[in-house]
């Protein structure tokens, strides 16, 4: 197998000291990227390209490539610990991993965390390795009909989202929905719900929204239910995971990592779709699907593995043709063009030793965070046992940096504090925040592949091309599923 | 390329020599030069002009810090330049598509309002075809088109962009006609190229690198690109099309002091000789050019002209302003009215239904029902035959109404069956309240005082007002988070954190 020998040449290309340095230095970069909310991956790639002009293309490249697999596992700590999603795909292991901070068992979530992003990551890199050239041809057969039904299959997911009330989450959806129509409509050039204000031009930012209607909203709704004045702290455990635990949901983490890569593999989907379409398998597979929510392991790792998977998952249209899979790897592009490499199908070719010693040095990146991200996990936990009083304000100041960065906008600053009332008075009624953001990720992904879609021919475009047909009934599926599962336990407890 | 000639290296000889003379007693720069660019980091231009800022750094002792104002196209990053001083120390770097923009955009910002600088990248204009396809070639391309009569797809980013205007030009030129199937940025629209979605891409000779599927159709420059010497011209082919070009420069607000613009101008030029710049933009496949004020400003003069001819042939400007069916204020004024006779008859007579989901729904029925009458605005047809701007907008609209009428019905039935539900504490209301009025006060205050004295006091605020007593650790904590932030941000990440206008 040629590609045996490549892959042990790129071993051997980066098991020096330097290299080993590099990946470590961007490991820690990238969970601090990703821990810092407003930081996404992208921007942290983007932060990080200045530093790599000195280095040699390839130490360059496999210190941005390791900051861009640690960032995604990073988001999933804060979202973990304070409810705040580092990066947009952690918004699913709030669901799960602060439901279990909140149990007292934060050491529980980091670890399963750290373990499923590590195994995903390493899964992903191993599909990029092996599989990466016919899965680039098979995602190129995308058109828009694909991504509108790909686009409405992830909006099904509010079905498995909501735990209570199904109406109040629709509503939740379609606010996010109509909110992601503000700005400037991409085919036509008209603002639509702009108001005259020129910073809704490109629309609301994600990344405020994000941290209003997680952080923000989780904060003041804190304060006026429980008792925070004067709480006394629930005993907040370290411990992690045991294995046999982790043994037990291994078909969840295995299933998810490889849900995630396949979806990285689509260009524009990306992690955040990748992490919500896993969560909402996890659950329909699960052996427990009402645990989920409410603090059940699955489904925190499920939301790591996919996150980490795809990693490999967006490399390989970029490493394969040239196309970035994901906002990060966009960034990626641009900084391998600044060291003379042209990523593509060419790459691979003139320069294989490059690209199997960025393989190889993923693997090993994946390792470095495995451990990183099992010793941080005890600096974190001592975080959360700070008192609710003084870690409040901070987390405020830190929502600010982080939707500051975004777009060095004030706009953002307020527009987060906008949805933190938002989300505070939707939650105090019950309404679930995470559809809105939903609602907001998937809207644009809805409205311009279906009209592009129609651009290119009629109505019949959606269900005449066996991709976007197989994906259309697989949503009419998913989003009935909570009916249809609960008719089948009737008639069992019948037959019984 | 027509646009370089042995005259203009002549003329920035002279320059070079005249500035050398004139900075050696000059004062400029004290302070650090701030480029402010348009899009996100690692974008195309920003790329570009870090790498500029990281040469510059070789012929001068100022330093230069690169902030990205994203939004509204460039009008943020525009409108941020023109808010600033015009003392030479804010540059702004601009691309061929702000033409579009200022010419779409009712924001009153005119390209008088700056002094075009120096161009220092040109990037030919070319169509791109998928080499799989049946379709290659100039001739292809215009025998396939004519053949779809209208329908053939054309792939590239936004309505109204460079590239789109450019594919009208070529249509009009060509005497052929094709569907824009606008993308969300050039790679998207590249890989359905690759997937053969669509027929032919309008680009710059870097979207073929490195992807040998692709091939270029045709080029638009008076010769051959050195780099691909397979792809014809369109003078060649017979066509009148020879020199559009994506160009990339700099440029600052009007009034900006003799001196600096002195010190800027000879810098520029430096750069712009430089060879490690020139190889840098040189692996981008576009080509590096030094075009001073005058040369630069006759380009973007005649590029104007053009995407205004253009922006009216596609039928995104028109001659006649439509005004507003519905002005925003009276419908606004009209629901919000309607919403408090509401609530005030509930209020009245049906207390018991007046519950928070109840008020929601309400409020959320009167902002979609706002919101629907603004859809009258958007424009119809044309442009978008089957689904307008309005198509989506409305779809959410409406199931917007459908559930907030499900909701009040199904509270109102459980009401019913249903005791009180528990009254949240008041005074824990007034806690959480009180958080968000400091927030609020926090972000007013951050304009006039800047980030770090701001947070410093919010934290202090903050802690107190959560009834947490220990002074020490308090004053510590928030003297650290702040520290924390300047190294973190500032120093280390170099992301730029606000300053006031009183301190910073």
């Amino acid at each position: 197998m040629e590609i045996f020998t490549h892959l042990a040449d790129g071993f051997g290309n980066i098991f020096d000291l330097t290299s080993l340095f590099i990946i470590a230095a961007g490991v820690i970069m990238g969970i601090l990227v990703g821990v810092l909310p407003g930081l996404s991956p992208a921007m942290g790639v983007a932060l990080l390209v200045p530093f790599s002009y000195g280095m040699s293309p390839l130490n360059a490249l496999i210190l941005l490539a390791a900051v861009y697999s640690a960032a995604n596992y990073g988001g999933t700590i804060t979202a973990i610990a304070i409810n705040t999603p580092g990066t947009p795909s952690a918004i699913v292991s709030t669901f799960d991993g602060y439901a279990l901070t909140k149990q007292g068992q934060p050491g529980r979530a980091l670890g399963a965390s750290v373990m499923a992003s590590t195994v995903g990551g390493i899964l992903g890199t191993v599909v990029l390795v092996f599989f990466s050239v016919p899965l680039a041809k098979a995602a190129l057969s995308f058109g828009p009909p694909e991504y509108f039904a790909l686009a409405v299959f992830g909006l099904t997911i509010i079905s498995s989202l909501s735990t209570g009330n199904y109406i109040k989450a629709f509503i939740a959806t379609l606010i996010g929905l109509l909110l992601n129509t503000v700005g400037m409509d991409p085919f036509t050039g008209y603002l639509r719900f702009t108001f005259g204000i020129p910073e809704l031009a490109d629309g609301f930012s994600f990344i405020p929204a994000l941290i209003g209607l997680f952080a923000l909203s989780e904060i003041f709704l804190s304060i006026e239910r429980s008792d925070t004045v004067k709480e006394v702290l629930k005993k907040v455990s370290g411990k992690m995971p045991r294995f046999s635990e982790m043994w037990k949901i291994k078909r969840a983490v295995l299933q998810s990592s490889v849900l995630g890569t396949l979806i990285g593999v689509v260009p524009g989907a990306g992690a955040t779709i990748a992490a919500f379409i896993a969560y909402n398998e996890a659950k329909r597979s699960s052996k427990n699907p009402d645990q989920f929510g409410k603090g059940a392991l699955e489904g925190v790792a499920a939301s790591g593995a996919a996150t980490s998977g795809s990693v490999g998952g967006a490399l390989v249209p970029l490493l394969t043709l040239g196309i970035p899979g994901s906002a990060a790897t966009a960034v990626l592009i641009g900084a391998l063009i600044m060291h003379g490499l042209t990523p593509g199908p060419e790459l691979f070719k003139d320069k294989a030793i490059i690209v199997y010693s960025l393989f190889a040095s993923l693997f090993v990146a994946y390792f470095v965070m495995f451990f990183l991200g099992m010793a941080g996990n005890q600096l974190w936990i001592k975080i959360i046992a700070a008192p609710k009083a003084v870690l409040n304000p901070i987390i405020l100041a830190i929502a600010f940096i982080g939707s500051y960065s975004v777009g060095n906008s004030m706009f953002d600053v307020w527009s987060c504090l906008g949805f933190g009332v938002l989300g505070w008075l939707l939650r105090r009624y019950d309404f679930p925040t995470a559809p809105v953001i939903l609602g907001l990720i998937l809207g644009f992904l809805a409205e311009t592949n279906f009209r592009r879609a129609l651009l290119m021919g009629d109505w019949n475009i959606f269900f005449t091309r066996p991709v976007s047909l197989i994906m259309l009934i697989l949503a009419a599926l998913s989003l009935f599923w909570p009916i249809i599962s609960a008719y089948w336990k009737k008639r069992k407890e019948v037959m019984e | 390329m027509g646009k370089i000639n042995a005259a203009m290296h002549l003329k920035t000889i002279l320059i070079l020599l005249l500035l050398f003379i004139s900075t050696i007693a000059a004062a400029y720069p004290e302070k650090p030069i701030t480029f402010i660019v348009h899009s996100k980091p690692g974008s195309g231009i920003d790329i570009t002009t870090r790498q500029f800022t990281r040469i510059a750094a070789k012929y001068s002792e100022a330093t230069f810090v690169v902030e990205n104002k994203t939004g509204g196209s460039g009008i943020i990053a525009m409108r941020e330049v023109l808010d600033r001083p015009a003392d030479g120390y804010t540059i702004l770097a601009m691309t061929k598509s702000f033409l579009s923009t200022i010419l779409l955009s009712k924001s009153g910002i005119d390209l008088d309002d700056f002094y075009l600088l120096s161009c220092l990248v040109i990037d030919p204009e070319v169509l791109i075809t998928n080499r799989h396809a049946e379709v290659r070639t100039l001739q292809d391309i215009i025998r396939d088109a004519k053949a779809k009569q209208g329908k053939q797809k054309w792939l590239g980013p936004l309505v109204g962009g460079v590239d789109h205007l450019m594919a009208v030009k070529v249509w009009d030129k060509l005497g052929i006609r094709g569907e824009w199937i606008p993308f969300e940025g050039g790679s998207d629209a590249l890989a359905a190229l690759l997937g053969q979605h669509g027929v032919v891409y309008v680009g710059n000779p870097v979207d073929v690198k490195g992807r040998p599927d692709l091939m270029i159709a045709a080029v638009s420059a008076e010769q051959r690109l050195p780099e691909f010497p397979d792809a014809p011209t369109f003078k060649e082919l017979g066509y009148d099309l020879s020199d559009d070009v994506l160009w990339r420069g700099y440029a600052l607000k009007n009034g900006v002091p003799e001196e600096a613009l002195r010190y800027l101008e000879d810098l520029f030029v430096k750069v712009g000789s430089d060879s490690e710049w020139i190889s840098f933009i040189q692996k981008t496949a576009a080509h590096p050019v030094v075009l001073m004020h005058d040369e630069f400003s006759g380009m973007v003069e005649k590029d104007k002209l053009e995407s205004l001819k253009y922006l009216k042939m596609a039928g995104i400007l028109s001659d006649n302003n439509s005004t507003a069916i519905i002005d925003q204020q009276s419908a606004a004024l009209i629901l919000s009215a309607l919403l408090l006779i509401v609530l005030l008859l509930l209020y009245i007579f049906k207390r018991e239904w007046l519950r928070g989901e109840v008020v929601i729904a309400l409020a959320l029925t009167a902002a979609a029902l706002f919101l629907y009458t603004q859809t009258f605005n958007f424009p119809q047809g044309k442009l978008s035959k089957t689904a307008g701007p309005a198509a989506m907008p409305r779809m959410w609209i409406y199931g917007l109404l459908v559930f907030n009428l499900w909701l009040i019905l199904q509270t109102i039935r459980q009401n019913r069956a249903e005791s009180e539900q528990q009254e949240s504490n008041g005074n824990k209301l007034v806690k959480a309240a009180g958080l968000v009025l400091l927030t609020t006060i926090y972000l007013f205050v951050v304009g006039y005082f800047g980030y770090y004295l701001s947070t410093f006091l919010f934290l202090v605020a903050g802690m107190y007002w959560m009834a947490y007593r220990r002074h020490i650790l308090i004053f510590a904590i928030s003297g650290g988070f702040v520290l924390f932030s300047y190294y973190a941000f500032q120093k280390v990440l170099m992301v730029p954190l606000p300053a006031g206008s009183i301190w910073f």
